[in-house]
């Protein structure tokens, strides 16, 4: 089968993307937290390993991948209720551009809260 | 007799009640947008204090915020699978493997909600038990 790299065939493939690396992470953020109900040394001790780098580099991709997610399940929401069938390519590029600005402002707060979290408490 | 031309409906993966996941899928991700909101949102408020172990059990301890995590917890469970469910039967064409597919599938959700469940629950107001001089689980002592 071919595919054309369409606006809508992106969006969508990318949404597939996205949806399967936040399941990942909900299934493992759901088994993470359980050690919660373990105690208070268990919880620490998983915590602290969890507080390195390469865990806020997997912080900003899933910020970007629910930011994406969420972006354009506005557009689906616009396109099966509403009508946006007719500017699905527009409505894609300016939800993008949103998207963008979050993910700056996202991005710019959670590496404050981490540089933060990693030079003290 | 046998019907010419298209193939039946189910062997073209097109079951009966198709629209209702899509409703429902459209329904849980509009609703995931506020929760999600609020539950980044009281994370990121908290995380300025480590997200210690005291910090989120005294979190947890308010009923509203439990029920709110339930919530997020069901919700989310059921759209992330409904979704990984679907990808999967887009891609896997032997019956057999599909039905033990989407097996695998329920499995793991009904385990997470329970996992999640125990660990939400775990959590009580843990003044209030002390009070009543209820024993406490784990590191609530």
């Amino acid at each position: 089968m071919h595919y054309r790299w369409h606006t809508g065939y992106v969006a969508w493939l990318l949404n597939r993307v996205t949806g399967i690396a936040i399941s990942l992470y909900l299934i493992m953020h759901v088994w993470v937290i359980h050690h919660l109900a373990e105690g208070r040394e268990q919880y620490t001790q998983v915590m602290a390993f969890l507080n390195s780098p390469i865990f806020w580099f997997f912080e900003l991709l899933l910020m970007g991948a629910v930011l994406y997610h969420t972006m354009n399940g506005i557009r689906l929401v616009l396109i099966d209720f509403g009508n946006g069938a007719f500017y699905h390519k527009r409505s894609f590029w300016a939800l993008m551009a949103i998207g963008a600005v979050l993910y700056v402002i996202v991005a710019w707060e959670l590496a404050g809260v981490l540089l933060n979290s990693a030079g003290g408490a | 007799m046998k019907a010419k031309g298209r193939p039946p409906m189910q062997d073209r993966g097109i079951r009966s009640g198709g629209v209702t996941y899509w409703f429902f899928q459209r329904l849980t991700g509009i609703l995931l947008v506020p929760i999600v909101l609020v539950h980044l949102f009281t994370m990121h408020r908290v995380h300025e204090h480590g997200l210690s172990f005291d910090t989120v059990v005294k979190l947890f301890a308010n009923p509203y915020w439990k029920l709110l995590e339930l919530a997020f917890l069901a919700v989310a469970l059921y759209h992330a699978l409904v979704g990984v469910h679907f990808i999967f039967q887009d891609y896997i064409k032997r019956p057999g493997l599909r039905f033990t597919v989407f097996g695998l599938v329920v499995v793991v959700g009904l385990g997470l909600l329970a996992l999640g469940m125990i660990t939400i629950f775990s959590i009580w107001n843990v003044e209030a038990a002390r009070s009543l001089g209820v024993p406490l689980q784990g590191g609530m002592r």
